[in-house]
């Protein structure tokens, strides 16, 4: 009887489909990726039924913290530093060119303009470490009420976010609602978390 | 170009020896280090991106300093009051005037029934939210929900007054109603 032999296999394989994959899902995946922002301050949203999803651009975000800060965070990087340029006149600031520049790479705001200037000139480092008092919106020195203005100048398309913390008392909820609505932004949006829908 | 290729040649022909003796390279290149930093990025990619993008909830307010234009009168028999208390604490009542009000929570045999009724029995009911100062947001947007889920038409966002403080602080004063809805 003849010895049967097993025809010998390389244990290489041949890696070029999975390869092509890859860089394909890479492709995508670097074409697709919207870096979520980072947050000043840790907020908790309600829970709420709504499916309806925050679309991905031109968003201005106004977030309230749970002591009631108030901070400003717009996505359209390109539209920072004309909001910067109109706070800057409006407000006497003094910024220069290059605090105008790091102005608009800030990923969001929330003190007084007062301060602006001081903390512009602080290291990236120093920015992290330093406490963010939050946007006043008190009445007689609303500073909220410019910076939603003049973002709306900037960028005239931009949606109106709140994002407030579960256990933020409702005046500060009211006092940002008044604020946009003097502003005559009348429909806004909140963000909330998810939840299922009850059976009724 | 000719001269050059010549030269090329003259080389060629100098060096025979040596380029015949060049060993013949396999075609095939180790792919494993590229391969890895492709999935290692692939991985970047992945965890880095925004896998939910937040949920959110519309809302619309009427326009402000509208005092003069006509706003429409609701009767107040249609008037559904739903305060919002510190402490997760809800109190309805019907119209203004002799009202009493009634203790609920946020849960499905509270505010819900509550919504479910009113909307049944009266068709024309219109909601007022009034949120005092003690309250916070999350009871906001439970709320709103609520409208969402009961499908109610008319609801309105109004101030706390101090008529609304009045009312409620009867039924704290002891006057407890019977039922839950009379």
């Amino acid at each position: 009887m003849p010895r049967l032999t097993m025809k010998r296999h390389s244990p290489a394989i041949d890696m070029t489909p999975m390869v092509d994959l890859g860089f394909l899902l890479v492709t995508f995946f670097m074409m697709t990726t919207q870096f979520s922002p980072t947050e000043l301050v840790t907020v908790t949203t309600p829970h709420a039924t709504s499916e309806e999803k925050l679309p991905e651009a031109n968003n201005a975000v106004v977030v309230i913290s749970k002591d009631g800060n108030v901070y400003f965070r717009t996505d359209q990087a390109k539209h920072v530093k004309a909001l910067g340029e109109k706070l800057n006149t409006k407000y006497s600031l003094g910024l220069t060119e290059d605090e105008l520049t790091k102005f608009s790479q800030q990923t969001g705001f929330g003190m007084p303009l007062s301060g602006m200037k001081q903390f512009l000139n602080l290291t990236a480092a120093q920015q992290k470490i330093t406490a963010m008092p939050g946007i006043p919106v008190e009445d007689n020195h609303n500073e909220l009420i410019d910076w939603l203005i003049y973002a709306r100048i900037a960028n005239p398309d931009v949606r109106m976010v709140i994002k407030g913390d579960k256990a933020t008392n409702y005046p500060v909820i009211k006092k940002v609602m008044d604020t946009l609505q003097q502003c005559n932004i009348n429909r806004f949006v909140l963000i909330t978390d998810t939840e299922a829908k009850p059976k009724i | 170009m000719a001269e050059v290729n010549t030269e090329h040649k003259q080389k060629g022909d100098q060096n025979k020896g040596i380029v015949k003796k060049g060993k013949k390279l396999s075609t095939r290149i180790d792919m494993t280090p590229m391969v890895d930093l492709a999935f290692l990025l692939l991985t970047f990619f992945i965890l880095a991106t925004t896998l939910n993008k937040p949920q959110v909830m519309q809302l619309i307010l009427p326009e402000k300093n509208q005092e003069n234009l006509n706003q429409p009168k609701v009767n107040e028999k249609n008037l559904l009051n739903i305060v919002l208390e510190g402490n997760n604490k809800i109190y309805w009542y019907i119209g203004l005037t002799e009202a009493q009000a009634v203790e609920i929570n946020y849960s499905d045999t509270g505010l819900r029934k509550v919504l479910q009724e009113q909307t049944k029995a009266n068709e024309k009911i219109v909601v007022e939210i009034k949120p005092s100062e003690t309250s916070t947001y999350e009871n906001l947007i439970d709320t709103l929900d609520e409208m969402q889920i009961n499908s109610v038409k008319t609801y309105m966002l109004t101030d706390y007054s101090d008529e609304d403080k009045a009312i409620i602080q009867r039924l704290a004063g002891g006057v407890q109603p019977a039922g839950s809805n009379s």
